[in-house]
């Protein structure tokens, strides 16, 4: 940006400059305000201390419906506990289904295979897609390229595309709906380590270790994953959502859970015939996927706010939509 | 008459709780067709200065008080339409980097062009009537094909020129150039230096040249402002200032700078200390802390700019007026052939080394780029050679070869008559006897590591000692590099420049290797930082014996350190030998014109000097020209230069120069 052709940059009238241009005087090094070993506090509060508190205590509830059900909803979500299609009511506040069962009842069990599928899958793919990514990275000819190309061509395709190929291989059940998640999100973190090894790879540190006698299996190790950990932990909290979503549209397909066992994308899909008459059945485990999946989005958010030292913008408050 | 006028401008900039003062009350005056430089180091509120006079301040910044007169009109007040409308016609700026300066996606013509008709009533002919006028008024070479060019196109030098046309498309009455120059190599550098020169003269503009580099003021400044901490401690004619410099600060200036005069041996001066947060300046005179003839009267009492238009300081005890006596210290011939007396340590014989360009999985190979094409060279146990060229030259790629980063395609490189290149492929290399020390200390160091770690990283891998005796051996060498132990469990960040580079140091030496290969070890430095590591690199290869190989730009870093000097074109050795010889009678033109192109911090000669800067630009690696490499730039070429290669010959004792036509007679062989 030139002097002379900032007016056309420029619409609020108040001049900005470019940070290239120029080093400001507050850029000193030694007063970088909250690096790595900014205190805990302090990271907390990058993110908004506020939204960390909510998060947190969403985040809790969401793992105690996943782990243990009975502690919010103690009835069994396979019984019939009154007459089908009952409205909601102070009794059954999300209303009964076709077969009499209590929908709240079922939407709290039914947590459990989605959420299970989710964070295990996004496990599986960060663990392989950091593995191929170094790979990739850190090696160059024929290995590489071949893993990076094929990578190519999985990221070319949808995710949940390849998570039904992987399901009309594997079969139906939680545990392979646990794997095409996996594998479908594999490329997301290859790539991205991928990206940043590249990078990485030249820094002159790294070759500061190589001169110190080095393997290269410990400079992966020593110095390229502790740098690498910020960017894996961001991609992961955000591909958490799309996961999520996933599952569910796999089980919603019929690829999961078996009936009459409880789960969100089952249960939506059994309500959606009776949308008309009972519009309560599949309406809530559909804002349960919904608000789960606007959950990890803001989860994503937030600990790419307290990782990242640089970024210093705060984070959307959940409430703050759009 | 006065062009500009600043009254006690104080700029602020919000930085979280804090207010910064970049810039503090500072009052200054530039005529029509005068350069004011402004120097001093970084976080010294100079470019800040600038940006205040353009409004072009950071979001978070203001114009707390003061005024801003350009042409009896005040900028600091004039509404933001009005001075839009200013930046440009009246006042423009150019700054350091071009390449972020320009916008990428739109070519040159563009840029200028939309510039022009921004102040200009004219037709879109019209514009790039204009456009055209300018870039010859730069000295663009072609300059009508070059309208159509991106700024990716460009050479960094013809870059600037656009840059400096840009702000000359609406002849401003006022231009700021901030660091013009200090992303360029100093061949370059000359040629702009001389443009920009030349254009005030034609144009009759004021130039305010804010720059760190006090040989570009004193080639180019009338007057010199010094400042320090957002405030002007000492404000003089050039000539004077240089002469008899009254305030500490700007004589330690002065004092820290390698000359080219200067006799090797002697220390360089150093500031100790860094500058002060200027969210909470201290009180009093802001040098205090650092200045070794401070009173406790500096402490407490803040020292005001004297009135005196001729030479104004802001000191209680200003300096005597004399002339140091190392200045004026002739250049002596006795030490010229000193030949150290050690083995042979490190051997490079016929070195090549080739990037191939394209290429990789499924690709076709295309062609490749030369870095290296060819080099012989012996380096004496004990002694420092240096490597010295342009940017592209190819120094860094052999400072890699030598310490074993790269391998070489062609030629071996022997360490104490020992090939290196015998090593098992992907094998560990010779981490005890060969280090290097690298350009960026915060890119060397590992980011997520503390200090303790990373010096102790050498060690470990190498498995030396025990916890306790690395340990100790860490406390031991950061003692060495005069770092306190307080540093252990910090991180890289939280060190200054200078800090940094002497972790990178002591890092280095942990393993006391024999050679130290230092790539660029102070060009990231502010020149009181830079000479505390040149003194220190001197002191630690006293003490531990080193060679060091350093590789610079900067031929007046290299005349301090260096026994001997190689100077590097386009991948190959063109000349070779003692450094005092070849600083005293350079054989190979490239020598001389490199040489010639350096700023000295001295007005009385940098002005007598009789400037014929190499023209043009560094060719091409990848299809470089036939015959003598630097044939294209040098004013001697003839026939036989394009047809048969130069190769290293003797001149004059151990100085070899690769030049059909030297500068020097060859002595007959003996």
């Amino acid at each position: 940006m030139t002097a002379n052709m900032d007016t056309t940059s420029n619409t609020s009238g108040e001049p900005t400059i470019d940070p290239a241009a120029g080093p400001l005087p507050d850029a000193s090094t030694a007063a970088v305000t909250g690096g790595f070993r900014a205190s805990a506090t302090a990271r907390l509060a990058r993110g908004g201390l506020i939204s960390g508190a909510v998060l947190g205590v969403l985040v809790l509830f969401l793992l105690v419906i996943a782990v243990l059900p009975q502690l919010i909803a103690p009835g069994d979500p396979t019984a019939s506990v009154a007459g089908a299609f009952t409205a909601p009511s102070g009794e059954h506040w999300f209303g009964t289904d076709d077969l009499g069962r209590d929908v709240l009842t079922r939407v709290v069990w039914g947590a459990h295979p989605i959420l299970l599928a989710s964070v295990l899958g996004i496990a599986i793919a960060t663990v392989i897609g950091v593995l191929l990514g170094l790979l990739g990275g850190m090696t160059r000819g024929l290995a590489s390229g071949l893993v990076m190309r094929i990578l190519d061509v999985m990221l070319a395709l949808p995710a949940l595309l390849i998570a039904l190929m992987v399901v009309a291989i594997a079969g139906n059940g939680v545990t392979s709906i646990v794997i095409a998640v996996g594998v479908a999100y594999i490329p997301a973190f290859a790539r991205v380590v991928y990206g940043s090894v590249q990078r990485l790879r030249t820094a002159d540190y790294v070759a500061a270790a190589r001169l110190f006698g080095a393997s290269r299996s410990r400079t992966v190790v020593r110095h390229l994953v502790p740098n690498l950990a910020t960017e894996i932990a961001v991609v992961a909290s955000s591909a958490l959502g799309w996961a999520v979503l996933t599952a569910a549209t796999l089980s919603f397909l019929g690829f999961g859970v078996n009936l009459p066992n409880p789960d969100w994308g089952v249960d939506l899909a059994s309500g959606g015939q009776y949308l008309q008459t009972a519009w309560w059945i599949s309406t809530f485990p559909g804002l349960a996927v919904t608000a789960t999946i606007l959950l990890s989005n803001y989860l994503g958010d937030y600990v790419s706010a307290i990782l990242d030292p640089r970024r210093t913008v705060r984070v959307r408050r959940p409430w703050q939509l759009g | 008459m006065t062009l500009l006028a600043v009254r006690d401008l104080r700029t602020q900039i919000r930085r979280g709780r804090d207010v910064v003062t970049p810039v503090d009350g500072i009052s200054f005056d530039i005529a029509p067709g005068e350069t004011v430089g402004l120097v001093g180091e970084s976080g010294s509120g100079k470019t800040m200065t600038g940006m205040s006079i353009m409004r072009l301040l950071p979001g978070a910044g203001r114009i707390a008080a003061g005024s801003v007169r350009l042409a009896d009109r005040d900028l600091a007040s004039l509404g933001s339409r009005d001075m839009r409308q200013a930046r440009g016609r009246d006042v423009a700026m150019v700054f350091q980097d071009p390449m972020t300066s320009l916008n990428p996606t739109i070519t040159i013509g563009r840029q200028i062009t939309e510039a022009v008709r921004l102040h200009r009533n004219v037709t879109s002919a019209g514009a790039r009537e204009r456009a055209l006028e300018v870039l010859r008024l730069v000295g663009m070479p072609q300059p009508e094909q070059r309208l159509d060019s991106y700024p990716h196109e460009l050479s960094g030098g013809q870059r600037q020129r656009v840059m400096i046309a840009l702000a000359l498309a609406c002849e401003p009455k006022l231009l700021i150039a901030d660091e013009p120059t200090t992303a360029l190599d100093v061949t370059i550098q000359a040629q702009i230096l001389e443009l920009l020169q030349e254009l005030r003269d034609r144009l009759g503009m004021g130039v305010l040249l804010i720059t760190h580099d006090l040989g570009v003021i004193a080639g180019q400044a009338d007057r010199v402002l010094v400042m320090y901490a957002g405030r002007i401690v000492e404000s003089a004619p050039t000539e004077e200032l240089f002469a008899r410099p009254r305030h500490p600060y700007t004589e330690a200036l002065l004092g820290a700078i390698p000359r080219l005069d200067q006799q090797r041996h002697e220390e360089l001066r150093s500031i100790p200390g860094l500058p002060p947060d200027l969210a909470h300046p201290p009180a009093g005179c802001r040098f205090a802390p650092r200045c070794s003839f401070a009173t406790d009267r500096c402490r407490t009492e803040d020292p005001v700019l004297t009135d005196d238009p001729d030479h104004a300081y802001a000191c209680f005890h200003p300096r005597p007026v004399q002339r140091s006596a190392a200045r004026t210290a002739p250049v002596t011939a006795e030490a010229a052939d000193e030949i150290a007396d050690g083995d042979t340590l490190l051997e490079l014989t016929d070195v090549h080394k080739e990037f191939p360009i394209g290429g990789g999985f499924l690709r076709r190979r295309t062609t490749s780029l030369k870095a290296v094409s060819g080099i012989s060279l012996t380096v004496a146990a004990g002694e420092t050679f240096a490597l010295v060229g342009e940017s592209g030259c190819g120094k860094s790629t052999t400072g890699r070869l030598i310490v074993g980063l790269d391998e070489p395609t062609q030629g071996t490189v022997s360490f104490a008559g020992q090939s290196t290149g015998s090593r098992r492929p992907g094998g560990r290399m010779r981490p005890r006897d060969m280090q290097l020390v690298f350009q960026d200390p915060s890119a060397s160091l590992d980011p997520r590591m503390k200090v303790s770690a990373s010096l102790a990283e050498p060690l470990v891998l190498q498995h030396i000692g025990d916890r306790r005796e690395r340990a100790a051996r860490v406390g031991e060498m950061l003692d060495q590099v005069g770092l306190s132990r307080t540093s252990l469990d910090r991180y890289p960040h939280e060190f200054s420049g200078g800090q940094r580079q002497r972790i990178g140091l002591a890092r280095a030496l942990m393993l006391r290797p024999r050679l130290v290969v230092a790539d660029e070890p102070v060009s990231a430095l502010d020149v009181s930082v830079q000479s505390q590591v040149l003194n220190l690199m001197r002191s630690l290869q006293r003490a531990m014996g080193l060679t060091y190989v350093v590789i610079s730009h900067d031929l007046s870093v290299v005349k301090y350190l260096a026994d001997r000097i190689g100077v590097m074109y386009l991948g190959k050795l063109v000349e070779l030998g003692a450094a005092d010889g070849i600083y005293r009678q350079p054989a190979h033109p490239y020598t001389a014109g490199l040489l010639d192109a350096i700023p000295e911090p001295d007005p009385v000669r940098e002005r007598a000097k009789e400037r014929k800067p190499i023209a043009g630009e560094l060719p091409s690696a990848i299809d470089p020209p036939s015959g003598c490499h630097f044939r294209t730039r040098c004013p001697f070429a003839q026939d036989r230069c394009a047809v048969e290669e130069p190769l290293l010959r003797p001149i004059s004792g151990n100085q070899f120069a690769a030049c059909h036509f030297p500068l020097r007679t060859p002595e007959p062989v003996a």
